[in-house]
């Protein structure tokens, strides 16, 4: 497995990293032949019909969740025969339909930093026919990615931040940041004013100690869990409305810390 | 797009007697990923909420609060881009398994006052009616467990408008009930609506409501649904109204009245409605009714929204644009129709009696208004 080490170029992984994971691509015997979708962009259209005029009242436009096709070839090559068929049984066995976990999708191309997204198997396809007995299997799998959005893969950090200070998304979308503050001294509460985007993060009458996560990446992405917590307390209740959710612009953002002792980022540089 | 958040809350009743012993009111944790919102400001009404979510996404510490609503009641809070628009006891719970989604329904604060009720005999003689309303809640607030947590305007202003009241227990007398009744402007009442943030209950006398007549035009450009109806059918258009009342005391009257338009009559011919009142205290109060009563149904028998009938109103959507949303309206309000929807431009002015405002997974948010 190449995935503790970072992908080289023109590989990809699906599963779970380091164990459990299926690499495919390059230097692997499974070649990608085609994928279709993974740039693509679709909104979901809610104008609504005009009366008496031509076209429509401009409604609200979301990003659609990501359909992405791969075809791949599992090529016998130097193989034994059960280790062929082991392979495409193993192709298979990680394509499978998900009730209700995405896994991640990893891939390197030469020039990018190794990216992700996070999807489920919707649809595999085998086409049996006298070649694919001749050393090369033809599998198509259809994934499908709720959030469209793809990270890189090696999470960015800034910590130990007090006063103002300036916090850089090398992304083209605005990343979500997991927000640590540590609160050795105490206090009541903890602020920070991103003042390049106008948003703030606040959660006030707090009580006890213990260092507090706002979690902006897990609450936009509709997971479950604590968002806003100390170990052990839910402290989303204390957060200030409105509770917008704290997010860093594409660029460099100035950030103020204006309550709490310091404060540790951690983010995704984002793109779609 | 705005942004919507809902939020359950814990309420755990104060067993302590008097006033002031309000619930404890406590933010459990947020809704996940909402399918749906839909909200409601009312006047003289409850007002609703639905929200609908998936139930693999909801946060543990709401999952194990759903099995036993009873013993542990929460409420439904809204927000609408960090502004609390709504709040209210959750009363359903609905979970469809075909689609797995499942819908939180609630209804606004005003809904409280349905499970209060007279225990003692109530009598006052020549006391503000508003003063009657907050005590009317009081009497069952001020009891052990019986404080839901809505509270009196900040310095219980008052109408002005006195009256004699003799409620006894045995009537089975529901507070809401009553306080419907109060609010009848048969007996020169009120507009009433809670505030879902302060949970004040805040009273208007005689009505609620701004003239915006030109601020909020609605027209073709943000009209989505609506229907219209020319309605000339007996008992919804006439040219003279005839009422008959009968008092309030059942000593006096009964009073008869008639009133006619008498350039509609020229026009139209001489068509009559008959219409009942109960509850009328004079003479001139029925003339008073008969006369609004032929200026309504002798002129423009437009039902704009509604499927029929122009007294009764009816819903008509509108698309939420951004410089125009379920903020700028309140219930009350007199708005402008100004638009051509098939049979030429026509103009007129409505009082807005709800605005009910949905979201849906797309993000759309559109806003139907009630109007009267």
């Amino acid at each position: 497995m190449s995935t503790d080490l970072g992908l080289a170029n023109y590989e990809f992984y699906f599963g779970v990293a380091g164990g459990g994971d299926l690499d495919f691509g390059l230097n692997t015997n499974i070649d990608v032949m085609k994928i279709d979708g993974l740039s693509d962009q679709n909104a979901l259209v809610s104008d609504k019909q005009h009366h008496n005029r031509f076209g429509d009242i401009p409604g609200t436009h979301l990003a659609r969740s990501r359909l992405i096709t791969f075809d791949l070839d599992v090529r016998k090559g130097a193989l034994s025969d059960s280790a062929w068929r082991n392979l495409i049984d193993d192709v298979e066995g990680h394509f499978t339909i998900d009730k209700d976990t995405e896994n991640e999708l990893h891939w390197q191309v030469p020039g990018n930093s190794e990216r992700f997204l996070r999807a489920r198997c919707v649809k595999r396809k085998r086409l049996l026919l006298p070649e694919s007995e001749l050393g090369i299997t033809r599998i198509a799998v259809q994934l499908r990615a709720s959030d469209p959005r793809f990270y890189v893969a090696a999470p960015n950090s800034d910590n130990n931040n007090t006063g103002s200070f300036v916090v850089t998304n090398n992304g083209k979308q605005n990343a979500f940041p997991r927000i640590l503050f540590e609160r050795a001294g105490g206090g009541t509460s903890v602020k920070i004013t991103n003042t390049t985007t106008g948003v703030i993060f606040e959660v006030g009458g707090l009580g006890g100690t213990g260092d507090l996560t706002g979690d902006m990446d897990k609450l936009v992405r509709g997971e479950t869990g604590l968002v806003v917590f100390r170990t052990g307390f839910n402290d989303y209740p204390f957060w200030t409305q409105p509770r917008t959710p704290f997010y860093l612009q594409p660029g460099s953002n100035s950030i103020t810390l204006n309550a709490g002792d310091d404060v540790d980022f951690t983010w995704w540089d984002t793109f779609v | 797009m705005p942004e919507y958040e809902a939020v359950l809350v814990d309420r755990i009743p104060h067993p302590d007697v008097g006033p002031n012993n309000a619930p404890t009111l406590t933010e459990i944790d947020r809704l996940n990923i909402l399918d749906r919102v839909t909200w409601s400001k009312e006047l003289n009404n409850d007002g609703f909420a639905s929200v609908s979510t998936r139930p693999e996404r909801l946060e543990d510490a709401l999952r194990d609060r759903l099995i036993k609503p009873d013993e542990r009641p929460m409420e439904l809070w809204i927000f609408r881009d960090g502004i609390h628009v709504y709040s209210g006891p959750l009363i359903g719970i609905q979970i469809q398994g075909q689609n797995r989604t499942i819908t939180f329904h609630s209804r606004g604060l005003a809904y409280y006052t349905r499970y209060m009720f007279l225990t003692a005999d109530f009598a006052r003689t020549a006391v503000d009616n508003f003063t009657v309303v907050r005590e009317l809640i009081a009497t069952w607030q001020d009891q052990s467990y019986g404080h839901f947590g809505i509270f009196d305007e900040v310095g219980s202003p008052l109408s002005g408008n006195t009256i004699d009241v003799d409620y006894k227990r045995v009537e089975l007398v529901n507070i809401a009930q009553t306080i419907g009744d109060l609010s009848l402007p048969s007996v020169d009442g009120f507009d009433f609506e809670f505030n879902p943030s302060d949970r004040r209950l805040y009273l208007y006398s005689p009505q609620r409501g701004t003239d915006k007549t030109n601020t909020i035009v609605i027209d073709n450009r943000n009209l989505i649904q609506h229907s219209m109806f020319m309605d000339l059918t007996a008992g919804d258009f006439a040219t003279t109204v005839i009422g008959a009342a009968t008092a309030f005391d059942l000593v006096d009257g009964p009073f008869w009245s008639q009133k006619t338009n008498a350039t509609r009559r020229s026009q139209f011919g001489y068509a009559g409605l008959g219409a009942n009142w109960s509850g009328i205290t004079s003479q001139a109060t029925l003339d008073d009714f008969v006369q609004a009563a032929v200026d309504t149904h002798s002129n423009f028998p437009l039902s704009f929204g509604g499927s029929g009938g122009e007294k009764e109103g009816g819903t008509t959507k509108i698309q939420v644009t951004e410089g125009f949303g379920p903020l700028d309206v309140d219930p009350g309000d007199t708005i402008s129709i100004d638009a051509d929807l098939g049979f030429g431009e026509f103009a007129l002015e409505r009082d807005v009696q709800a605005v009910i405002t949905s979201q849906d997974a797309g993000g759309d948010e559109t806003m139907s208004v009630n109007l009267i």
